[in-house]
């Protein structure tokens, strides 16, 4: 029936047709259907029909005029330093002084014409005398003011090809803002300008000629700035090996480059455009013979095509391996001696000078792995430091080991003379085995507090790098710590199941095991180490090592949990039967007197003997994660156990994951929470117990003992209490017994 | 009926061999593939930016309009991706507005919101092409034989109403854009783009209509021809004198005869001159982020007019990729939705087309 509609529908048009069309418009003159070819229709009226359809296939696409081109591109920026971000966004200069480093690559000098600089401030930020400079290469190539407050602007310093060495480049930007109404701490607070590092960098005439090796290399600079990752296309095709080719080129990278890890992720060969577009891509191309080429794909992207043969081993890429720059090595922080006085020099602390009406300076060290003092044992800061005189009331320099303030300088008295080898002494035990921070901060009020800051071009204080630190002895002991496997994470040690899917994608896995290279310490390397990927429903591997933790608090934790609607708080159950709890008679008073002795007792128990129990799954509730990791088994201290919440950022992640390794709190502890500003919230168990690693001896006896009783006294008051009552009994039995009289 | 199918068995020959060539080139690493597994989000965004819910597929450049030629690209797209459902409501909607000349031919137009959207009654060529070609392959994919029996009408008229002998050589044929309006005492109007040499022999074996096959013989030897001096132009006449540019048509290789290349790459004649000529014009002036010239002089080899359109840039580096022996992946750029229609559309066939014949030519 089908075949024959359309024969009857044009049978019927055929008839009704001609004289419709010709009433409705002059302009359109309708064919005869069955005219002949060449006849029945004049020859104007066909030139005319045609004319119509020639001039709807004349453009069929969008045209570009040749001058509305602009062929200038931009190498970006990249910082040097993991910030624990997600990748390609803005980086943020806060308070009043700051200075961040960062990386430029440039392949060809002569192309280079400007730097561009995009800033964004707060509304806060006084423009009349808030101003950046811009070094390249230790030269300055210009000076912007702060004045974009809606939205980025630009700003381009003439910059030629003498300014700029072929090849990677070293930018400085410092910046000095002002608040436009308040000067002091919470001023300072308030000062914040981003800059938006896509859109910053080198200014090249064109890309034409940049290709390559060095176009890569810019491909890669601008994918790590711009945030949308490096591509990786056709690794199905690499079999059994895929794994093996993927981590060897990844991990290069990613080692190389320093700085926030680069997300990778894998596409098909036939793809849609997405959002952001890609600048740099790894394409495998199987192939008769193994050949590296470095080419420019049609959108622009930089491409490092690499050729193998099916079914080999990976070979050796040279010329791969050969291109990549090291801009930063993520080290950790220097190990430093103890029972002597360590320079600050000597964990890289260098003189440092303060301007600003507040300010934070970190600087990291690392202790033996097997350093625990639990004792009342002091540590040592001798400070050496200056500040001008003259200071407001209130000025002062706090000292924070750990996050935990240890000394409160006030710097509204004297001043102007240095203050050599002040001491500090504090707590050892706020010191821990592993990575520790060593903070200053500095809090000088405005003066008035009510206007801008008068103009400062002098430092208010400066701290010397011959200040020392003595940390006391520690016999070799070890408390369980998720520090020590963190620090020894690699490629390989990140583990998936059939279930990790759920939750962490290949693109996911590739991306981090990227990040895991370099950075590990190589001592830590050798326990063998296991980062476990998991997916929220496989809670049950993970062991608990006696703890407890369930899937509702880590849910709480890792989802965004939004109040039901309609729940009200203190509205009426909608039950009756829910209402029995609230009963006002007799029987739910003894109920909530019973409850309320229940709760005293257990929280007594804690206090006398703290377990982990509870307090575990309500910290975790109180927590806003993007990532948790686990290691709540005291017998497994080599592995990790990792969720994430399914709405974070993997290269978020990654980042913070690097930076934790290099220049930021980590991880410690047996639970550790990633949260959503990317720092490290951790959870450590209250009765977890020291482990001697050496021979009591009886130089150590005394801190062997003092550590095991400090971790938990109230459990040795208990035992010496029942001790000293079995030996009071003993002794009452035997006064009874020898003034018994024998008959 | 024996000579019919023996001389269009015979018409397919070149094509086998020259496929066989383009796999000899793909050194066999890399093989044809599904596309609806490999480019299933492609086909999805394609879907997504051109075609209605009915089955029309707009043109958004053209007044919104749908073309036989859309329509029949369409129709193509369906069922190279397996999906019925498109088919099936490309089919419909074509059926119900456009096939009502009564010969079985489409009528080349629509214009959404007009009083009458078919103005003009005429036909395209290379659309019915097209939409027989996409009929007799959903014969086989879906495995629903009646559409060889409108596949067949629609050859059979185009044989009839489309087809014409040529005024320059004896016992050549002509391929008409139009069953109307290019036929002229002294000269007969000739758009080369029309030619699609694989649809046109696998639609004459598969509805017999063996003068289908026969005319891309002889337009493949016009193309030839034209190629001698640079590109292929957008529209030629032939007259008894031979081919010459078109009175009042656009002589430049343009937006019309890009297709070309596309089409005799598809259908395995890699090295035909038509290629090679469209491929120097390509090695010439393409660059990463420079627009692709989408019109060129074809004597002078200036480029008129260039575009940033993805398509075009997939179109150019399909062709540069196949053309030159030896190349492993092109220069084809992701699929961009956000382009019109016409160049979205050839950047699908650009990438069937490699993946049929020059698998090498991934895009890198």
């Amino acid at each position: 029936m089908r075949r024959f509609r359309p024969l009857l529908a044009a049978a019927l048009l055929s008839l009704a047709l001609p004289g419709a069309v010709l009433a409705q418009s002059g302009a359109i003159i309708p064919l005869p259907l069955d005219s002949d070819p060449s006849g029945g229709v004049s020859d104007t009226m066909i030139d005319q029909l045609n004319a119509d359809r020639i001039e709807a296939e004349a453009h069929r696409g969008t045209y570009v005029e040749e001058i509305a081109v602009d062929p200038t591109v931009i190498s970006p920026l990249r910082p040097i330093e993991a910030r624990g971000r997600p990748a390609g966004s803005a980086i943020r200069f806060d308070g009043e002084r700051r200075t961040l480093q960062f990386a430029l690559f440039v392949p060809r000098p002569d192309q280079v014409r400007a730097l561009r600089i995009s800033t964004l401030s707060s509304i806060n930020v006084l423009p009349e005398r808030s101003t950046y400079r811009v070094w390249v290469n230790e030269t300055m190539v210009g000076e912007g003011r702060l004045e974009n407050f809606t939205s980025f602007g630009t700003v381009d310093f003439p910059m030629n090809a003498a300014a700029v060495l072929p090849g990677q480049n070293n930018v400085r930007i410092e910046l000095v803002q002002y608040h436009r109404i308040y000067c002091g701490p919470e001023a300072s607070f308030a000062l914040w300008s981003d800059i938006d590092l896509a859109n910053s960098g080198a200014v090249l005439a064109s890309a034409e000629g940049i290709s390559g090796q060095e176009g890569f290399l810019m491909g890669l600079a601008a994918a790590a700035a711009t945030g949308s990752g490096i591509e990786i296309r056709g690794a199905d095709g690499l079999g059994d090996y895929r794994d093996a080719w993927v981590s060897t080129i990844t991990q290069r990278i990613s080692a190389a480059l320093g700085g926030d890890p680069i997300p990778f992720r894998f596409t098909e060969y036939w793809s849609v455009q997405g959002t952001a577009r890609s600048a740099a891509r790894i394409t495998f191309l199987p192939s008769a013979v193994n050949r590296l080429t470095f080419r420019v794909s049609g959108d622009g992207a930089q491409v490092m095509v690499v050729e193998f043969v099916p079914d080999e081993r990976p070979h050796a890429l040279p010329e791969f391996e050969n291109i990549l720059p090291r801009v930063a090595d993520r080290a950790q922080p220097p190990l430093i001696d103890t029972m002597r006085p360590v320079a600050f020099s000597e964990f890289g602390f260098e003189t440092t000078e303060v301007y600003d009406h507040y300010a934070r300076i970190d600087t990291r060290f690392r202790l033996p792995d097997d350093w625990i003092v639990l004792t009342n044992d002091k540590a040592e800061i001798r400070l050496d430091y200056i500040f001008v005189e003259g200071l407001p009331d209130q000025s002062m320099l706090l000292v924070h080991i750990n996050n935990e303030n240890i000394r409160l300088l006030p710097m509204w008295r004297g001043g102007g003379e240095l203050i050599e080898q002040f001491p500090v002494r504090f707590e050892a035990r706020l010191l821990r085995a592993g990575i520790n921070t060593l903070s200053f901060e500095v809090l000088v009020p405005g003066s008035p507090a009510d206007m801008p800051c008068p103009f400062n071009d002098t430092p208010i204080l400066a701290i010397g790098q011959s200040s020392t630190l003595a940390v006391p002895y520690s016999p070799s002991m070890y408390l369980p710590d998720m520090h020590i496997a963190f620090a020894g994470l690699t490629p390989a040690s990140v583990e998936t199941n059939e279930m990790s899917a759920r939750s962490f994608d290949d693109n996911d896995v590739v991306t981090l095991q990227a990040a895991l290279s370099g950075g590990e310490r190589p001592d830590a390397v050798a326990l063998n180490t296991h980062l476990h990927l998991l997916a929220l429903d496989d809670l049950g591997s993970v062991p608990l090592g006696g703890y407890q933790l369930s899937r509702r608090a880590l849910d709480a934790a890792l989802l965004n949990d939004e109040t039901p609607a309609g729940a009200v708080p203190g509205e009426q159950p909608a039950h009756a039967l829910l209402r029995a709890r609230e009963r006002s008679d007799s029987g739910a008073a003894l109920s909530r007197g019973w409850d309320w002795l229940k709760n005293g007792f257990q929280t007594a128990l804690q206090w006398l003997q703290p377990r982990s129990g509870l307090l575990l799954e309500q910290w975790l509730e109180r927590q806003n994660a993007q990532a948790v990791l686990l290691q709540l088994d005291p017998g497994r201290p080599n592995q990790l156990w990792m969720v994430r919440a399914p709405d974070s950022d993997i290269s978020a992640i990654a980042s913070a994951i690097v930076a934790a390794r290099t220049n930021a709190d980590g991880p410690r502890g047996q639970v550790s929470v990633l949260d959503r500003q990317g720092r490290w919230q951790n959870w450590t168990a209250p009765d977890r117990q020291p482990v001697l690693l050496e021979p009591v001896t009886l130089s150590n006896i005394r801190h062997v003992v003092g550590n095991v009783v400090s971790a938990m006294p109230i459990r040795y008051v208990a035992g010496l209490f029942f001790l000293a009552l079995v030996s009071a009994l003993f002794a009452l039995r035997l006064v009874i017994a020898t003034r018994e009289h024998k008959q | 009926m024996n000579r019919r199918h023996f001389l269009t068995l015979a018409g397919v020959a070149p094509f086998v061999a020259a496929c066989a060539g383009g796999e000899a080139g793909a050194q066999g690493l890399l093989t044809t593939a599904d596309l609806s597994h490999t480019a299933g989000p492609v086909w999805e965004a394609w879907k997504a930016a051109y075609l209605q819910n009915d089955g029309r597929v707009v043109d958004g450049v053209q007044q919104n309009a749908s073309h036989s030629e859309s329509q029949g690209y369409g129709l193509f797209l369906s069922t190279e991706f397996g999906d019925r459902d498109a088919f099936r409501r490309i089919f419909d909607w074509t059926e119900m507005n456009l096939s009502i000349r009564g010969d079985g031919l489409l009528a080349w137009r629509f214009l959404p919101g007009q009083a009458n959207p078919v103005p003009d009654l005429n036909n395209a060529s290379d659309g019915d092409l097209f939409y027989a070609w996409a009929l007799v392959r959903a014969a086989n994919r879906f495995n629903e034989r009646q559409h060889l029996v409108r596949a067949q009408q629609i050859a059979a008229a185009l044989a009839e109403r489309c087809i014409v002998p040529s005024l320059a050589n004896a016992g050549e044929t002509v391929f008409l854009p139009a069953a109307q309006g290019f036929v002229h005492e002294d000269r007969l109007v000739f758009n080369p783009s029309y030619i699609m040499p694989l649809a046109m022999r696998e639609v004459a074996m598969a509805t017999g209509v063996v003068e289908l096959a026969q005319t891309a013989q002889h337009a493949e030897g016009m193309l030839l021809r034209l190629a001698d001096t640079g590109p292929v132009p957008d529209w030629v006449q032939v007259t008894p004198r031979g081919i010459v540019p078109a009175e009042g048509f656009s002589t430049a290789a343009g937006y019309e005869a890009m297709r070309v290349p596309l089409y005799l790459v598809w259908s395995g004649l890699n090295r035909h001159p038509a290629v090679t000529q469209m491929m120097r014009v390509y090695a010439r002036t393409v660059q990463p982020g420079v627009p692709v010239p989408t019109r060129v002089d074809p004597l002078s080899g200036a480029v008129l007019e260039a575009s940033s359109d993805a398509g075009y840039r997939a179109l150019a580096a399909l062709v540069s990729c196949a053309g030159a022996a030896g190349s492993v992946g092109s220069d084809m750029p992701p699929f961009d939705p956000s382009q019109p229609y016409y160049p979205a559309t050839l950047q699908m066939f650009a990438m069937i087309a490699a993946n049929q014949v020059s698998p090498e030519c991934v895009p890198i």
